[in-house]
């Protein structure tokens, strides 16, 4: 399923960056001004990228009057140094995280220095992975559970690279409607996955070989970290967190050639990076 | 506290690291062009302060994506960052930890101010201040950097060195004062575009 486009605003609503990454059909091919609703494409995308910015802004307005104001000022410290509870973490983000509609789905990344990086993408099941790298077994378990239960329609269970032993297995169970921690049993692993895959044979020929032979749980700490959970919702967001923090600090924040105040992205290889970044997920296609 | 100290120095040690002596020959020298282009003191300190400006505004962004990928989500910036002015202290710390590898102290004297002292100065370690420019604030671009890092935080505030281990005493000092708190929205930019 496609990325459609990624856009990246500053905290006053000025455009740093946009990339689409298909045309859209209202946008009249991009250039073709015969139809008169499309009079001029450019001005277009500029009013579209000003209403994303717009909608983000308040909704981020509307997501923080909404929530509780009594974030303990003692429990600060606490969450900061547990951080082995993601759950606890998570309490003190309020940002918007994403905008759902039945086709598409608008992811937003907002960095504390006012940054926002909007992913806009067509709603996908991610597919059963080629040969899996060395993944980590995150706790995505119970992830696994919602996004197969909100994909009533379709029934293929989202797989992880299948490296992840305990990942794949509760994706099994999650048939049954309960998320259980990992068992790894490999018959019914395999049985499972028999029943549950709709992919082709020779990926279930991987998995189920690789099932048998691999328990990776190393990390990629320098490699680009492909999305380990089978959430499509966690893995656009560790995707957008690994554009922010490794691709724009480094080149962009960090290029001498960057002007804050005027932004010229372009001459930064920030562009060429994110494209092959995302062109590497595997949900991008 | 703990936590931003801790946070400092976790990242401190994953940072890619440079010669300190390079560092503080770099930075003398390039003080040393500043004074042969512009003779008066106060150009060269306010030249000083719009560099370690323009530092500040990149270093924050750094500095908050590190730490929010240190704990998951919750950066120290954002945790702090919706509570009081003076939270920025430890921010502030954590981050001169990170980037000079300095640890710092810091004394809250009021809502609306604090100071932060250093023990030593990372860019001061070969320096003394000749007689006819007693005047000059050496370290100004670290004023700037911590005004440029606030100011992204929506915080405008001044910064200036009280005290300074060139000019006799035994510390460096920087005073740091809260002039407003400047309102988010979308600037005119995004009107005009």
């Amino acid at each position: 399923m496609p990325v459609h486009s990624l856009h990246i605003f500053d905290r006053k609503g000025k455009t740093l960056f946009t990339k689409r990454f298909i045309k859209e059909p209202q946008s009249g091919g991009g250039g073709d001004n015969t139809t008169a609703a499309t009079a001029d494409p450019d001005q277009l995308l500029a009013e579209q990228r000003k209403l994303v910015f717009g909608m983000l802004f308040s909704l981020r307005e509307v997501a923080a009057s909404l929530s509780p104001t009594n974030t303990p000022a003692t429990s600060v410290s606490n969450s900061n140094s547990n951080s082995n509870s993601n759950n606890k973490n998570n309490h003190n983000d309020y940002g918007l995280h994403s905008v759902r509609t039945g086709a598409t789905t608008l992811y937003n990344y907002e960095t504390n220095s006012g940054l926002r990086f909007a992913l806009y993408i067509a709603n996908f099941q991610l597919p059963p992975p080629p040969p899996p790298p060395p993944v980590t077994t995150t706790t995505t378990t119970a992830t696994t559970t919602n996004s197969s239960s909100s994909n009533a329609a379709n029934t293929t269970i989202p797989t992880t690279p299948g490296g992840g032993l305990n990942s794949t297995t509760a994706g099994g169970s999650a048939l049954g409607g309960a998320a259980s921690e990992a068992e790894t049993s490999t018959s019914s692993l395999s049985t499972e996955l028999l029943l549950s895959l709709k992919s082709s044979s020779t990926v279930v020929g991987s998995v189920v070989a690789t099932t048998t032979t691999t328990t990776t749980t190393a990390t990629t700490p320098t490699v680009v970290p492909t999305p380990v959970a089978a959430a499509p919702d966690t893995s656009v967001r560790a995707a957008l967190d690994y554009i922010y923090n490794d691709l724009w600090i480094q080149c962009v924040t960090r290029s001498p050639l960057y002007r804050p105040t005027e932004p010229n992205v372009a001459e930064t290889n920030f562009e060429a990076k994110v494209t092959s970044f995302l062109r590497a997920q595997p949900w991008f296609r | 506290m703990a936590s931003a100290s801790s946070v400092g120095n976790v990242l401190w040690h994953k940072q890619s690291k440079v010669n300190a002596e390079l560092f503080a020959l770099t930075y003398g020298a390039m003080v040393g062009e500043l004074m042969r282009d512009l003779e008066k003191t106060d150009k060269i300190q306010e030249e000083l302060d719009r560099m370690g400006h323009s530092i500040g505004i990149r270093c924050i962004e750094e500095f908050l994506a590190k730490s929010a990928a240190e704990h998951q989500g919750v950066s120290v910036g954002a945790a702090l960052k919706s509570q009081m002015f003076t939270d920025t202290s430890e921010l502030l710390k954590a981050s001169l930890k990170m980037f000079l590898g300095v640890t710092a102290e810091s004394t809250i004297k009021s809502d609306t101010s604090y100071t932060i002292t250093l023990v030593d100065n990372p860019l001061t370690i070969f320096v003394e201040l000749p007689e006819d420019r007693s005047e000059l604030e050496y370290s100004q671009l670290l004023c700037g950097m911590v005004r440029g890092m606030l100011e992204m935080l929506q915080y405008d505030v001044t910064c200036k060195m009280t005290q300074s281990q060139l000019k006799g005493s035994e510390v460096n000092e920087m005073l740091i004062d809260l002039k407003q708190v400047l309102q988010e929205g979308a600037g005119e930019d995004y009107h005009d575009e």
